[in-house]
C-alpha cells in the first residue's frame, strides 16, 4: 500500500500542474496572511485606542448621564485563519445603562475598502486550493490507469483491490498534505518570530486548524478517487469533480443560508420597532432581533455541515473563536456588564441625584468608583471542539463513505477488454 | 454543409451527458434564485415601508432618514443592493449610516444567489464542458481525419463547433431566463415592468456574449493540445486565473493603490475635530459663577448680565456647532472620496477579465454594486448640504421663538437664589423633531434607461473584442492544427 502511495507521489510530482498548482496556491495563501496581518494591526490600535478613550471619557466626565461603558472583544490573530460571523454581528459594544440600550459596533473589521467583500482569511483560501488540487490529485487515478492498461499490470501482482485504492488514496492525500504541512511549518515559524504573539491555547487552536484542513484535502482526494472509479474518463472525472466544489462552495451556501433563515424568519417587526422612542420597546426589539439572527446562524452551522466546504468553513470558524458561538457568550457578557452597570447607576443617583444631567459651578471630580469592569472571556477549547464535532464529523463521515463506496465500486470494476 | 456540422456537434451533446448537466442544472438554478429573490423583496420592501414611516414620523434635527428604493432587477445581480437602499445623514456625526432596512432577510454570510452567481460560476463552467474536446476528442477518437478529409475549409469546420456549443448553452440560459422571469412575473412585486425591459434585454445580450466567450475558451484549450485531458486542464486552468485569480487580484491591487485610512485614522480625525471646537462649546461656568458671586448686583441685574453672557454664548456656540458640521463632513467627505477612488479604479480594471467584466455590467444594469452605490452616494451628497442648512436654520428659529437650550449650568448666590446658565451642544437638539411638512425632501431618481445604456455599450464592445480576439487565436491555431 506504501509502495503505491509513493508511486503516486512520484507521478504527481513529475506534473508540472501540481508544482503550479501549489505556486499558485502558496501565493494565494500567503497574500491572505498579509493583508490578514495588516488588518489585524489596524483592529489592535482600534482596540487600544478605543480602551484609552473610554476611560479618559468616563474620568471627564462631568454628570452620570455622560457616564458609559465601552466593551470590545479584543482582536483576536486567529482571524487571519477565520474571520467568522463573530466579527461581522458585533464586536464593540456601548453599554450606557438606564439610558439607553447597548450598541452592539462592528469595529473589529478592517477598512481596505475594496477588500473588504473578499473573505480574506485561510479558511476561504484553503476551501479553494485545497479543493482544486484535491481534485486534480486524484481525478485520473483509476480510469486514467485503467485507460492506457497499467491497472491490469498492477493488479496481477497479487495486491488487493482494496488495498491499491487506499494506497492511492494514501498517495493522494501526502501529495495535498506535505505542502499544507511546510506552509504550516512557514506559519508558525512566522508566528513564532514576526508575527502575531499567540499563547498556548492560540497554539493549540492553528494546529487544529491545520489538521482540519488536512481532513478537508482528504475529502476531496476520496471524492475524486471515488469519481475515477465510477467515471470512465478521467477528463469526466475531473470535470465532475470541479463542479461538485463550485456547487459546494458558490451555490450550496446561500441555499443553506435561505433555508436557515426561512426556519427562523428575520425579526422585521422588531427591526421597525428598534426605532422606537420608548427605551424598553426598542430595548426589547434589540433583544429579539439578536436572538433571532443568533437562531438562525445556528440553523445554519447545521445545514452547512452537510456540505464540504462550508463544513470546513463552520468548523475553521469554530476553532479560530470567530464562531457565532463566541459572539452568543459575548453577548452574555454584554448582558451581565449592563446588569451591573445599571445597579451602579442606581446606587449613584441616590447619592448623587442632583448630578443626573445638570452640571454645577465649582462641584467636585464625578464619584465613577466601583464603576463595573467588564472582562472579556474566550471560549475554551474544549467547548469550540464540541461545537465543530457535527461539521467535523460530517466531513469524517463523507470521506469514510467516499472511500467505502470507493472500495466497493472497485471491487465490482470490470476490467476485461468489453469493460473497458 | 456548415449546417450539417452543425447539427452533428449538437448530436454530440445529444449523447453526452453534459446536454442534461446544461439543461437542467442551469436553469433550475435560475429559477431558485428568482425564488429567493421574490422572497426577499417582500420582506425588504416590507421593512424599508415601516422603516420610512417611522422615519417621517421620528426624524428630527438629529438625523433623517434617506431611502432608495430596493433595486428592482435584485434577482439579475443583488451585489452590494444591501447597501445602498437607505443611508442615515447625521450632521453632527460620522459617515453615513445604513439603518435596519438594510438587514438581509438572510444569514448574510451566504453571497447572494443571482443570475451573475449562476452564469459566473455555472455556465460559464458548462459551457467550457461541452467544448474542451471538441477538437482534441474527435483527434484521440480518430474522427477529425475524417471530418477535414472532406470539401469543407477549417475555418467553417471549427466555426460549426463553435455555433453547435454555444447553440447548447445558449438555449439553456434563455431556458432558465425565460423560467426565472415567469417566476418573477408570476408572483409579481413590481420587478419586471416597461421601464425595466430595456435593461433586460441588455442583460441577456451580455450574458449570451460572455457565453460566446466561455465557448472559445473551452475550443481554444482544445485547438492548443492534442489530448482531451490535457485540455480540459488547460480550459480548467484559463478559467480559474479569469474567474477568480483575476478578479480576485484587481480588487486586492486597488485597495493597495489606492488605499483607505484606516477606520482608526478616521475616528481620531473625527475626534480632532471635535476637540477643536469642544472649547467653544463648553458652557462657561466661571463666568457664571463670576456673575452671580458679584455682591454689588441686584438678582435682577445679574439675570440680565446672564442673559447677556447667555446670548453671546449662544451665538459663538451656534457658529461654532455650524462650522464643526462643516468639518466633519469635510472628514468624511474626505473617506467617501478616497474610497470611490478606489472602487472606481476596481471597477475600471474589471475589464481585464469578461468574468468581472460581465459582473460590473450586470450590476449596472440592476441598479447594483458600485455603479448604483456611486449614484445613491452622489445625490446624497448633493441633499447633504441644504438639510445642513435647513437644521441650521431649524435651531436659529426655534431658539428666537421658545429660547430653547439647556440648562447646562446652576449655581446659587449667597442669599439661595438659584441662576441657570443656557448653552447649546449636541444633545440639546437631539431630541427635536422636525415638524411634519418641514425640511428639504429627498427624491431618489433612478437612472434613466438611456443613461445606462450609454454605460453598458462599452462594456458590450468590450465584450465583443475579448470574444473577436479568442476567435481569432482559435482559427488561426486550427488552421495549423495536425489532425492526424
Amino acid at each position: 500500500m506504501l509502495r503505491i502511495a509513493l508511486k503516486r507521489c512520484r507521478l504527481s510530482a513529475r506534473s508540472g500542474w501540481l508544482l503550479g498548482a501549489w505556486a499558485v496556491g502558496a501565493a494565494l495563501a500567503a497574500a491572505t496572511v498579509w493583508v490578514g496581518w495588516i488588518g489585524y494591526g489596524e483592529r489592535v490600535d482600534l482596540f487600544e485606542g478605543n480602551r484609552i478613550a473610554q476611560r479618559v471619557k468616563a474620568e471627564d466626565a462631568t454628570v452620570y448621564v455622560g457616564v458609559e461603558i465601552g466593551f470590545e472583544r479584543p482582536p483576536t490573530p486567529l482571524s487571519l485563519i477565520s474571520r467568522g460571523v463573530g466579527e461581522d454581528l458585533g464586536v464593540s459594544a456601548r453599554i450606557r445603562g438606564r439610558y439607553r440600550e447597548p450598541e452592539l459596533a462592528r469595529r473589529d473589521r478592517p477598512r481596505t475598502g475594496a477588500a473588504r467583500r473578499l473573505n480574506a482569511d485561510l479558511a476561504w483560501t484553503f476551501a479553494l486550493v485545497l479543493g482544486f488540487t484535491g481534485v486534480f490529485a486524484g481525478h485520473g487515478v483509476i480510469n486514467g490507469e485503467r485507460r492506457a492498461g497499467t491497472l491490469k499490470l498492477q493488479l496481477r501482482s497479487g495486491l488487493p483491490r482494496p488495498h491499491l485504492l487506499l494506497g492511492e488514496f494514501l498517495g493522494g492525500l501526502i501529495v495535498v498534505a506535505i505542502p499544507l504541512l511546510l506552509f504550516c511549518l512557514g506559519f508558525l515559524a512566522w508566528a513564532a518570530t514576526a508575527g502575531p504573539s499567540l499563547d498556548g491555547r492560540e497554539w493549540l487552536r492553528v494546529l487544529l486548524f491545520f489538521g482540519l484542513a488536512t481532513l478537508y484535502g482528504a475529502f476531496w482526494v476520496a471524492l475524486s478517487l471515488c469519481l475515477s472509479v465510477f467515471l470512465r474518463q478521467r477528463e469526466t472525472s475531473l470535470l465532475v469533480g470541479i463542479l461538485i466544489w463550485v456547487s459546494s462552495a458558490a451555490l450550496y451556501q446561500p441555499l443553506a443560508g435561505w433555508a436557515a433563515t426561512r426556519a427562523a424568519p428575520p425579526a422585521l417587526e422588531a427591526a421597525a420597532a428598534s426605532a422606537d422612542r420608548d427605551v424598553a420597546a426598542r430595548r426589547a426589539a434589540i433583544r429579539t432581533r439578536r436572538n433571532v439572527r443568533a437562531e438562525q446562524y445556528m440553523r445554519y452551522r447545521t445545514l452547512a455541515s452537510l456540505g464540504p466546504v462550508t463544513a470546513f468553513q463552520e468548523a475553521a470558524r469554530l476553532v479560530a473563536t470567530t464562531s457565532v458561538d463566541d459572539h452568543i457568550a459575548f453577548l452574555a457578557d454584554v448582558d451581565d456588564v449592563e446588569r451591573r452597570f445599571i445597579a451602579w447607576q442606581a446606587e449613584k443617583l441616590e447619592r448623587y441625584p442632583e448630578r443626573e444631567n445638570t452640571m454645577h459651578s465649582g462641584q467636585e471630580a464625578l464619584d465613577i468608583g466601583g464603576l463595573p469592569a467588564p472582562e472579556y472571556r474566550p471560549l475554551p477549547v474544549e467547548a469550540s471542539l464540541r461545537g465543530a464535532a457535527l461539521p467535523v464529523g460530517a466531513l469524517s463521515l463523507f470521506t469514510t463513505l467516499l472511500l467505502v463506496g470507493g472500495v466497493i465500486g472497485f471491487e465490482k470494476l470490470d476490467l476485461t477488454e468489453a469493460g473497458v | 454543409m456548415f449546417r450539417v456540422l452543425v447539427l452533428g456537434e449538437l448530436t454530440r451533446h445529444l449523447k453526452s451527458y453534459r446536454l442534461l448537466l446544461a439543461v437542467v442544472a442551469g436553469p433550475l438554478c435560475m429559477v431558485v434564485a428568482a425564488t429567493i429573490h421574490q422572497i426577499d423583496l417582500r420582506e425588504q420592501v416590507s421593512a424599508y415601508s415601516r422603516l420610512a414611516r417611522s422615519a417621517e414620523s421620528d426624524a428630527n434635527l438629529d438625523w433623517v432618514l434617506l431611502p432608495r428604493p430596493y433595486p428592482t432587477l435584485g434577482f439579475v445581480s443583488a451585489d452590494g443592493a444591501d447597501r445602498t437602499e437607505a443611508t442615515v445623514l447625521r450632521p453632527h456625526l460620522a459617515a453615513p449610516v445604513i439603518p435596519g432596512v438594510s438587514e438581509r432577510s438572510w444569514v448574510f454570510v451566504a453571497q447572494p444567489l443571482d443570475w451573475a452567481a449562476v452564469v459566473v460560476l455555472l455556465y460559464s463552467l458548462m459551457a467550457v464542458a461541452l467544448t474542451y474536446d471538441a477538437v482534441a476528442g474527435e483527434k484521440a477518437q480518430g474522427t477529425l481525419r475524417v471530418l477535414t478529409a472532406r470539401p469543407i475549409g477549417r475555418m467553417s469546420l471549427i466555426l460549426s463547433k463553435i455555433a453547435g456549443s454555444f447553440l447548447v448553452v445558449a438555449l439553456s440560459f434563455v431556458l432558465g431566463a425565460v423560467a426565472s422571469l415567469a417566476v418573477v412575473a408570476v408572483d409579481g412585486g413590481g420587478s419586471l415592468s416597461a421601464e425595466t425591459a430595456p435593461n433586460l434585454v441588455l442583460a441577456v445580450m451580455l450574458v449570451l456574449v460572455f457565453l460566446l466567450f466561455n465557448v472559445l475558451l473551452g475550443v481554444a484549450a482544445s485547438v492548443s493540445v492534442a489530448r482531451p485531458a490535457a485540455a480540459l486542464q488547460r480550459a480548467l486552468g484559463a478559467w480559474t486565473v479569469l474567474a477568480l485569480v483575476v478578479p480576485a487580484g484587481v480588487t486586492v491591487a486597488g485597495s493597495m493603490l489606492h488605499p483607505l485610512e484606516s477606520e482608526a485614522e478616521l475616528q481620531r480625525n473625527f475626534g480632532l475635530v471635535s476637540m477643536e471646537f469642544r472649547e467653544r462649546l463648553s458652557v462657561s461656568s466661571e463666568a457664571l459663577a463670576g456673575i452671580v458671586n458679584r455682591e454689588d448686583l441686584s438678582p435682577a441685574q445679574k439675570r440680565a448680565r446672564i442673559a447677556s453672557l447667555e446670548a453671546d454664548m449662544m451665538a459663538d456656540q451656534e457658529a461654532a456647532l455650524a462650522e464643526q458640521e462643516r468639518a466633519l463632513a469635510e472628514v468624511r467627505r474626505d473617506y467617501l472620496r478616497q474610497s470611490a477612488a478606489q472602487r472606481t479604479w476596481t471597477e475600471k480594471f474589471s475589464a481585464l477579465s469578461p468574468f468581472s467584466l460581465l459582473r460590473r455590467s450586470l450590476d449596472r444594469l440592476s441598479f447594483a454594486g458600485w455603479s448604483g452605490e456611486r449614484e445613491f452616494l452622489r445625490q446624497v451628497d448633493r441633499f447633504e448640504p441644504t438639510f445642513t442648512e435647513f437644521v441650521i436654520d431649524q435651531r436659529r428659529q426655534r431658539r428666537d421663538e421658545a429660547g430653547e437650550g439647556v440648562a447646562m449650568a446652576l449655581i446659587q448666590d449667597a442669599e439661595g437664589e438659584e441662576y441657570r446658565l443656557r448653552g447649546i451642544t449636541g444633545l440639546s437638539y437631539a431630541a427635536l423633531p422636525i415638524r411634519p411638512g418641514e425640511g428639504p425632501r429627498f427624491a431618489w431618481r433612478r437612472p434613466s434607461p438611456g443613461e445606462l445604456v450609454n454605460q453598458t455599450v462599452g462594456d458590450v464592445l468590450w465584450m465583443v473584442l475579448f470574444v473577436a480576439g479568442a476567435t481569432g487565436w482559435v482559427a488561426r491555431r486550427f488552421a495549423s492544427y495536425d489532425c492526424r
